[in-house]
Formats: C-alpha cells, sequence, structure tokens
C-alpha cells in the first residue's frame, strides 16, 4: 500500500464485496428462510413423482369404473359369469400361470473351466443364488414381462438355489448349463445383458464366466406348471 | 519487486475468486433451469408440492372407494349358481398371487439396518433385499412386501439417486420386509447358523432383526404392469 492508487483500489474491492453481502443478509431476512440448491433439487424430483403417482392414480381409477360398469351390465343381462372368467383369465396372466410368447431374449450361463489363478478362490468360477437373482432383477429392470430358468417359470414365489453344477428353482433341479429365457424389448433385454453396468457384464470380464445372450423373435415361455400354495394368506378384510 | 509480486498474488487471488463465483453462478443456472434462486421460488414449489399431494390423496381415497364397491360385485355370493361362485372363489386366489389386492395373514417382519459410518452400505448393496426375498420364498413365503412395495414375480430392486428403488419408487431406512407364511418356518429358515441373518449381521454396522407376527397387512402391488410384448398362448391354438 505504497500510493494511494492502491488504497482506492482495495478501498472499492471491499465496498463491493461488502455491498454484496449486505444484499444476501436482507434477502434472507426478508424471508426468514435458507434454501439449499439440494432442497430445491429434491422438491423437483418429489413433484415430478407425485405427478407420476397420479396418472397411475388416474389410470387405475378409470379401469376400476370400467369395471364396475361391465358388472352392472352383466348383472342386467345376465353375463356374469363370462365378465368373471374373463377377470379370471386377467389374474391368471398376471400370477404367470399362462403361458406366454413374445419377442424377448435368452441368456446362458456357465461355471466357468479356465484354471484357478494362485491362491485365487474357487468360488470365484462357480454360478451362485446371488449372480442369477442380480441377472434376473437387471432383465427385470429393463423391462422383461415374463421369465424363466431352464423352463422353470419364476413367479412371486419362486425360490432359486445355485451353487456350482445345479440349479434349484421351483423345487426343480436341472444341470448346466443355466437358460434363462426373458420376454419383452429385445433390445433393452440385450443392453441388460451386455451394458457395462450389467452384472452380467462383470460375470463375463471380471470373472470371465460364460455368459451368452441371444435374440429370439418369439420366445415361449410356459406357465407356473402347479397351483402356487395359499395356505396361511387371506384378502385383507375391509378392503 | 516486491510490488510486482504483490500484484502476481493479488491477481492470482482474484482469479480464484472470479473462478469460484462462476462455477457457483453455472451451478445455480443449471439446478433451476436459468430462473432466479431465490426464497419465493422455494415455497413456490413447496405449494406446488403440497397441492399435488393433496391431490394425490384425493384420488387414492377415491380409487379405495372403486375398489370397495368392485370387490363387492367380485364377492358376494348371495343365492349364486355354482359356477359363479366358483370364479368368483378363482378370481380371489389368482388376485392374491398377482399382488392385485392386499392380504393378512401370520409371518413375520424383518427389520435391516445400516448406521452409523457405514449407514450407506445397503444402499450399495441392495442385491441382500434380492437374497432375503428368495429365501423367505423358499421357506414357503405366500406374499412379500419391502416397505410397502409388494414383492410380485417382475419386482424390480436398484440403487439410484441416493436410495433404493423399487418397483421405481425410492424407498428410505430402514427396510421392512414383511412375509406372510408360516411364521415359524420363516423364521427358521432366515435364522439358521451361518444363514442369511448372519451373514447380513458380519457387515459392521448393519442390523437385523425378526419379529413373528400373528396377523399381517400386506398391501397390493401399487401398478400391475401391462403386457407389451407378452401374448398369452391360448390352449386350443
Amino acid at each position: 500500500m505504497k500510493n494511494s492508487r492502491d488504497k482506492m483500489i482495495v478501498g472499492i474491492t471491499v465496498f463491493f464485496v461488502s455491498f454484496m453481502l449486505i444484499i444476501n443478509i436482507r434477502n434472507t431476512e426478508m424471508d426468514y428462510d435458507f434454501i439449499r440448491l439440494e432442497t430445491v433439487e429434491a422438491f423437483n424430483v418429489e413433484i415430478s413423482d407425485t405427478k407420476e403417482e397420479i396418472e397411475a392414480l388416474e389410470d387405475y381409477i378409470e379401469q376400476k369404473k370400467y369395471q364396475i360398469e361391465e358388472y352392472q351390465e352383466a348383472l342386467r343381462d345376465g353375463t356374469l359369469e363370462e365378465v368373471l372368467a374373463s377377470e379370471v383369465r386377467k389374474q391368471k396372466v398376471n400370477s404367470h400361470l399362462t403361458d406366454l410368447k413374445g419377442p424377448g431374449i435368452t441368456v446362458t450361463l456357465e461355471d466357468s473351466d479356465r484354471e484357478l489363478d494362485e491362491g485365487e478362490d474357487p468360488n470365484n468360477l462357480i454360478i451362485h443364488d446371488l449372480d442369477v437373482l442380480n441377472i434376473l432383477n437387471d432383465l427385470r429392470r429393463a423391462g422383461a414381462e415374463a421369465l424363466a430358468i431352464n423352463g422353470q417359470r419364476v413367479t412371486s414365489q419362486t425360490q432359486i438355489k445355485c451353487q456350482g453344477a445345479t440349479i434349484t428353482v421351483n423345487d426343480v433341479t436341472y444341470g448346466q448349463p443355466f437358460v434363462i429365457e426373458a420376454i419383452g424389448d429385445p433390445d433393452t433385454l440385450n443392453a441388460a445383458i451386455n451394458a457395462p453396468t450389467s452384472y452380467a457384464y462383470i460375470l463375463r470380464e471380471y470373472y470371465e464366466l460364460p455368459v451368452g445372450s441371444e435374440i429370439g423373435d418369439e420366445i415361449l415361455i410356459k406357465a407356473f406348471d402347479r397351483e402356487p400354495a395359499l395356505n396361511y394368506i387371506e384378502i385383507q378384510e375391509g378392503d | 519487486m516486491k510490488d510486482l509480486k504483490s500484484k502476481i498474488i493479488l491477481g492470482v487471488l482474484s482469479m480464484v475468486v472470479v473462478f469460484t463465483l462462476s462455477v457457483q453462478f453455472q451451478t445455480i443456472r443449471d439446478t433451476t433451469g436459468g430462473e432466479l434462486l431465490s426464497t419465493q421460488r422455494s415455497q413456490a414449489l413447496a405449494i406446488e408440492l403440497r397441492n399435488l399431494q393433496e391431490t394425490r390423496d384425493q384420488l387414492t381415497n377415491e380409487l379405495t372407494d372403486l375398489e370397495k364397491r368392485l370387490q363387492e360385485y367380485e364377492q358376494t355370493d348371495a343365492d349364486e349358481n355354482l359356477i359363479i361362485q366358483n370364479l368368483r372363489r378363482d378370481l380371489q386366489r389368482y388376485q392374491l398371487i398377482s399382488g392385485h389386492v392386499s392380504g393378512q395373514g401370520p409371518g413375520i417382519i424383518v427389520t435391516i439396518e445400516s448406521q452409523g459410518e457405514d449407514g450407506e452400505f445397503l444402499l450399495y448393496n441392495y442385491d441382500i433385499l434380492l437374497a432375503l426375498a428368495n429365501n423367505l420364498n423358499a421357506a414357503g413365503a405366500e406374499a412379500i412386501d419391502i416397505n410397502g412395495e409388494r414383492y410380485t414375480a417382475l419386482t424390480e430392486i436398484y440403487y439410484g439417486s441416493n436410495a433404493i428403488h423399487i418397483n421405481d419408487r425410492p424407498i428410505s431406512p430402514p427396510y421392512v420386509i414383511k412375509a406372510i407364511g408360516h411364521a415359524d418356518t420363516l423364521e427358521a429358515a432366515l435364522n439358521i447358523r451361518y444363514g442369511i441373518i448372519w451373514e447380513i449381521r458380519q457387515f459392521s454396522g448393519v442390523t437385523a432383526e425378526i419379529t413373528k407376527e400373528n396377523n399381517l397387512f400386506i398391501e397390493r402391488a401399487q401398478s400391475i404392469t401391462e403386457f407389451e410384448y407378452a401374448v398369452p398362448v391360448t390352449e386350443n391354438e
């Protein structure tokens, strides 16, 4: 600070900074509120989520109104049987108790036949429950509408047990290779198996397990072939 | 020489300040979409959200009413022939399996949570939830629900925007898994020595609790997938 010019520059800077600070302080004082960018972001996300929910609800309401009308008509015309039968068919489809066909993808999994690296865990060469579960999960995320493992339909009650040589699905055991079939948009499903973020990619690239995938124009996926057990659950009263 | 040195320092400092400021401005512009970030704006957002939530609640109520009326049509079996009675029974069965209606029955509640430094452990290891559901199914669970989301054949679980998503909805910890079935069997299957609960507890900071319930409720699925690609194969084809 030798001459007055320097002092003036510093003075002006200080003036500007304090000016900006004061504006900021006054702004908060007026609204008694302090917001952060994350807050705005969170609001935006929540708003768009709620909008989606509302849309889904409106669709649902529309559907229910239509169904009620159907029943009323059916009662008038004496066609209740048909309406009920078609409703049962629909619910069977959603319960995965109907054969389905459509475009999709076939994924094959096998244990690796490479030699173990020194000191490597043999488990790295073997397919486990969690590998299959994760691949199924990736396929569901890609919009799979029906899934089967070695021909066994995956339902909400399906359990998978897999430790190497065999896989047990819905209490039926199969040998290798393990074949997962999925119906849905073939390109999206294929991406769920081959994209670098997918679980299958990690299995293939890092553990060097042979994971194959093939797109099919028409894949047939059989229904779950037994009646699901319902011994404990009942419809919620008053619902 | 001294003068030059201080000038350089001053110059560098102002560059840093300008850089910080411009980054800040850019961030704000990106987040708010070019609009000014003000407290009024956040209040406007809060009001919009509240209105939307009210609409949603109204719609939910309306839907519940409609569902009740619909179930009256589907379930009353006052003096009707056998075929219709059977159809009604089938319908209820399949609605329960598909997750189309809420259910109740005995079962267990599993609560898992990661705490402290490892608070985010479960976020990245969401496949623990997949494994849990798989284990519960192996023990004969008839319906599973994770934080209010019904586990169906097509339920997907993934990590995104700092939360686990189930059926495309974000859920927040603790993670509560409800399963209807034979409570003792379900509990035993999870609690088996070196089983899944033991495995979960090995991770530091993760807690897992199981409680048995005589009667618990599991909500219906929030949305049922309409098939776009899959077509039912008719038997007489």
